[in-house]
């Protein structure tokens, strides 16, 4: 029987001073005890340091960084990814906290469903600022049609962590996504337990991310390369403050729950999958040869965008254009082709190629002299 | 001890069970055991309770009409029920003080007993031995068994040659399982013996604390998590001689979390007394005095800077919540299948005097299209403590979520709404400073449930007092549900532009946070059927709202969909008064056209009707 994997939690905190300690002791408090977490500080300027600082010697297996900027969310976790021992990785953002049982269910499903999942989702429940519960659980894997029952594998070969009985409910509760149903079905932050082999694969290049939330990059993306699974157990609270929500609206209620321009700031920031994708091609193909351009797809359906409206996006067209050289490396120049011109529409294509020329020229100046 | 010395009596079934009964109430001979009996026949085992328990007092059901088995022809059990019933009454004479005869089918008097809000301390089940009826029975008396209380489920091994469905064994399987968790089983074989751990014992099944998933929240979560919190608003106008049971219903609540605001709201009797009286220093209660009365609907809008609860409930001075009211209404917000707006439960009607007129429950509609009924599963939700397992599968039963397009007036009034605090906030008339004359519900219920949807729960949790004032003293009743008056229909139909209103001001927002769904909204605050839509915007009162605001809808939706939105909802001059404000004075022709070639068609139409 396999050893019990290592979960890595990292708790980034910017300005929670008033949650961090929360954070912090729910991930201390877990009922697995396999694991290690690192807490990031993204140069706080409230009483965050000194709440962190209280922490320092509270447990081995809790490591402290404190940064001398703030690199947002996805920056410091990037600054720590390399160091991370897990096999499974739960970014926890600092205002929200888990439930004890969190690591046990979701590693478990991480066992059971074996290479089926890259990642996996756990319910939350929202609550108010001093914790009281406003919604049993997040909305959106409730009610989203896609997903199977898992049907655990050969379970006799991975460790058990759970009683037989909570074993049963997590299956029960349980949704396969593959890799092939795009859109969003998961929960935000902090319910998500990734596969870190996927992360590193999947990491963005730093200088290009800018405010990118983890999940909303890395979720629909390790999905689409590796499947995901939902477990509709509340594992996590999310909290609802004013700095993060919207009106206050809990998310439970299928109303827009955040404000128009971060659902746009969302949207744009998800670009950076296909920035991902595009330049490192090669790579991503040699794993996914048939599905490379069905993983493109994936970027656009969380936010209810057509494939032809966004492969038609300037931003996105741009960022074809300049990894151009590396798509046709990977597909090439025939498949590429005939790949973007089913989604560009062939109008669009031939102005998309004359692009590429253009930038080709402009990108080649020795080239023009030399000739 | 002969307890059927004089007796006249045609079969002992009762004797052979005597040395275990005694065994088991041993404990109650000197306490004044409540017993209900049902199935009493000639009246053997009332004798034994009566004598063995000398401080008891006895309720004995039984139709006199015998079973199945008395009144088959040739059956050895046959008998002449008529006989039988004169021999029980000879029987039961000498302590005539101590019974109540109930002549009836269980299935009538067990709700009645429950409507009377009897409770017993031990129930003996010898009543039809069919498995439905016995499990009829043995649900219903469950439901008036006290706490410790013991349940004595006879012939357990009766008729095993007989079909399943006509013996009572399966019956009481069924039973049993159903209140899995909530009974200890004393004793199992010609009888079943349970007793009923009151609810916060339990081991299995329910729990003494909040859990999800089996675990206790404070445990799972290092106390980091809490139950919601209800916020209850007492809005009250003169109601002095009513306040104070509101107030003493809401102190006895069994939810811990809530805090409750009583708003004096402008009274000139005795309430602020009665008030201080009966809050006596609860720390969860806060009174507040307005000056002048701001109106039902005013003072609790006013009411929502001071709530910290996520749940609020607007209770009127003259209603009284059962104990239960926040818990069932709190537990059904936690385990819905999606959350929605506000919860809406069934009411007992009162007389003035508080006295429960349970004939009246106020129905509530569940079958309605798409309503979705049911619960998520008890494992996946926040469980309550104070609510049993088989009170979450009752409320599993009697649960609805009514999507937000149906219209209407649905729910319960008043005091019978829990609403989510973020709903109200969100649709917020204005901050109350100003008096607003109308109730509460006749607002909030229609928007929130246009906007976020709301679900039923078939239960009564309430009490609504009927009695003359209840209209004049508030200034509202309820459309729909009651016969209010004339003039009070006339004045909620007007109220509904306020929400249009609301919403066409809001529309920047409400537009992005609706979605699709805004001109729908729009539409279902109007409580009007869609051929009734053109009617009710043809009121002046509607043309001016859109006039004034159109140019942000202009600017919100763009030139195209603003006409056609305005053209959908408006005719002739009146379409193009508003198309003219939101163009700026002058009609891009394309819309010109299309709303004089709608009129156009419109007029052929009615003249080729005529």
């Amino acid at each position: 029987m396999m050893a019990p994997p290592k979960v890595s939690f990292v708790i980034i905190n910017y300005n929670y001073g008033q949650y961090v300690a929360q954070a912090i002791s729910s991930v201390l408090s877990q009922d697995y005890s396999e694991f290690e977490c690192v807490v990031i500080d993204n140069k706080s300027t409230d009483s965050s340091r000194d709440v962190i600082r209280q922490f320092e010697n509270a447990d081995d297996r809790l490591r402290i960084e404190y940064l001398d900027n703030n690199l947002n969310q996805m920056g410091g976790f990037l600054h720590v990814i390399d160091q991370l021992s897990g096999d499974v990785v739960c970014i926890v953002d600092a205002d929200d906290f888990l439930f004890a049982n969190f690591a046990a269910f979701h590693v478990q499903l991480h066992l059971d469903c074996g290479d089926r999942v890259a990642a996996t989702s756990g319910g939350v429940c929202e609550v108010d600022g001093a914790g009281a519960m406003l919604t049993p659980s997040y909305a959106f894997f409730l009610h989203s049609k896609a997903g199977t029952a898992v049907r655990p594998g050969n379970i006799e070969t991975v460790p058990r962590l759970l009683s037989q009985p909570d074993r049963e409910l997590l299956w029960r509760q349980s949704t396969l996504i593959a890799p092939h149903e795009h859109g969003w079905h998961w929960s935000p932050g902090t319910a998500n337990m990734y596969k870190l082999s996927f992360l590193k694969r999947a990491r963005p290049m730093l200088n290009v991310v800018n405010s990118t939330s983890t999940d909303n990059y890395f979720m629909p993306f390790l999905s689409a390369l590796g499947g995901s699974a939902c477990i509709d157990i509340p594992l996590s609270a999310y909290r609802i403050h004013g700095k993060n929500r919207y009106s206050g609206i809990p998310a439970s209620l299928d109303l827009r729950s955040t404000s128009k321009q971060s659902a746009a700031r969302t949207a744009a920031d998800r670009k950076a999958v296909v920035r991902t994708l595009a330049s490192r091609a090669r790579d991503f193909v040699s794993t996914h040869p048939h599905t490379f351009w069905t993983v493109m797809d994936a970027t656009p359906a969380p936010d209810g965008v057509s494939r032809h409206d966004y492969f038609n996006d300037s931003v996105v067209q741009d960022i074809l254009v300049e990894h151009f050289d590396e798509l046709v490396a990977a597909c090439g120049e025939a498949q590429t082709n005939s790949e973007l011109r089913a989604r560009m529409g062939p109008k669009s294509h031939d102005a998309f190629m004359a692009k590429v020329r253009e930038g080709n020229a402009r990108g080649e100046p020795d080239c023009e002299i030399r000739c | 001890m002969d307890y059927f010395a004089g007796g006249r009596f045609t079969y002992d079934w009762t004797s052979h069970h005597l040395k275990l009964w005694e065994e088991l109430l041993r404990d109650k001979i000197d306490t004044a055991t409540a017993v209900l009996e049902i199935g009493s026949f000639e009246g053997r085992s009332a004798l034994f309770f009566l004598q063995f328990l000398p401080r008891s007092h006895i309720t004995c059901v039984d139709t006199f009409q015998g079973s199945e088995e008395h009144v088959e022809r040739g059956s050895q059990y046959e008998s002449d029920m008529a006989e039988v019933e004169r021999r029980f009454d000879q029987n039961l004479e000498p302590f005539a003080d101590r019974v109540d005869k109930r002549r009836g089918d269980s299935v009538v008097v067990l709700p009645r007993l429950a409507a009377e809000q009897r409770l017993y301390g031990l129930i003996y089940v010898d009543g039809d031995h069919s498995a439905a009826s016995t499990y009829t029975d043995a649900r219903l008396g469950w439901d008036l068994l006290d706490n410790d209380g013991v349940m004595i489920l006879d012939d357990y091994r009766w008729g095993r040659d007989r079909p399943a469905a006509k013996s009572p064994a399966a019956g009481m399987e069924a039973f049993l399982q159903q209140i899995a968790g909530e009974y200890e089983l004393l004793h199992r074989d010609q009888q079943i013996v349970i007793r009923k751990i009151p609810i916060g014992e339990t081991s299995i099944g329910a729990t003494k604390s909040f859990t999800i998933a089996g675990r206790d929240i404070g445990e799972l979560t290092g106390g980091a998590l809490s139950p919601p919190l209800v916020s209850f608003v007492v809005i009250n106008w003169n109601y002095g001689r009513y306040v104070g049971e509101t107030i003493d219903s809401i102190r006895r609540q069994d939810y811990p979390h809530f805090e409750c605001i009583v708003i004096n709201n402008g009274s000139t009797d005795d309430s602020a007394e009665v008030i201080a009286r009966h809050v006596d220093g609860d720390p969860r209660f806060r009174v507040e005095t307005l000056p002048q009365n701001h109106g039902q609907l005013g003072a609790a809008l006013w009411s929502l800077d001071k709530v910290n609860g996520g749940f609020v409930t607007f209770v009127d001075a003259d209603d009284v919540l059962f104990d239960n009211y926040a818990s069932m209404h709190i537990q059904v917000h936690m385990a819905l299948q999606r959350s929605v707006g506000f919860t809406s439960a069934n009411v007992a009607e009162m007389d003035p005097t508080g006295k429960a007129l349970t004939a009246s429950y106020q129905q509530l509609r569940l079958n309605r299209p798409d309503a979705q009924r049911g619960l998520r599963g008890e494992q996946t939700v926040l469980r309550l403590p104070t609510v049993s397992p088989s009170q979450y599968r009752f409320l599993d039963a009697n649960t609805a979520t009514i999507p937000r397009w149906q219209i209407g007036w649905l729910w319960a009034p008043g005091s019978a709404n829990m609403f989510r605090a973020s709903v109200l906030r969100l649709l917020r008339l204005d901050d109350g400073s100003n008096p607003r004359m109308t109730s509460a519900d006749g607002y909030f219920n229609t928007i929130c449930h246009a906007v976020a949807g709301s679900a039923l729960i078939d239960m009564p949790l309430s009490g609504y007092r009927l009695h003359a004032n209840n209209y004049f003293a508030t200034g509202e009743s309820v459309e729909g549900i009651r016969s209010g008056t004339r003039d009070y229909a006339t004045k909620s139909r007007e109220f509904t532009y306020e929400s249009v209103k609301y919403l066409i001001e809001g529309s920047d927002r409400f537009d992005w946070l609706l979605g699709a769904e805004f001109w729908p909204v729009v539409d279902r605050v109007t409580r009007e059927n869609a051929d009734k839509l053109r009617d009710y915007f043809s009121n002046e009162n509607a043309v001016g709202i859109f006039r004034r605001n159109a140019p942000q809808l202009r600017s919100v939706f763009g030139a195209k969909r603003f006409a056609k939105e305005v053209m959908a909802r408006f005719s002739g001059a009146q379409a193009r008064s508003i198309l003219r404000a939101g163009f700026g004075g002058q009609i891009p022709t394309r819309h010109l056209y299309k709303s004089l070639s709608r009129d156009f068609r419109t007029f052929l139409k009615r003249k080729r009707k005529r």
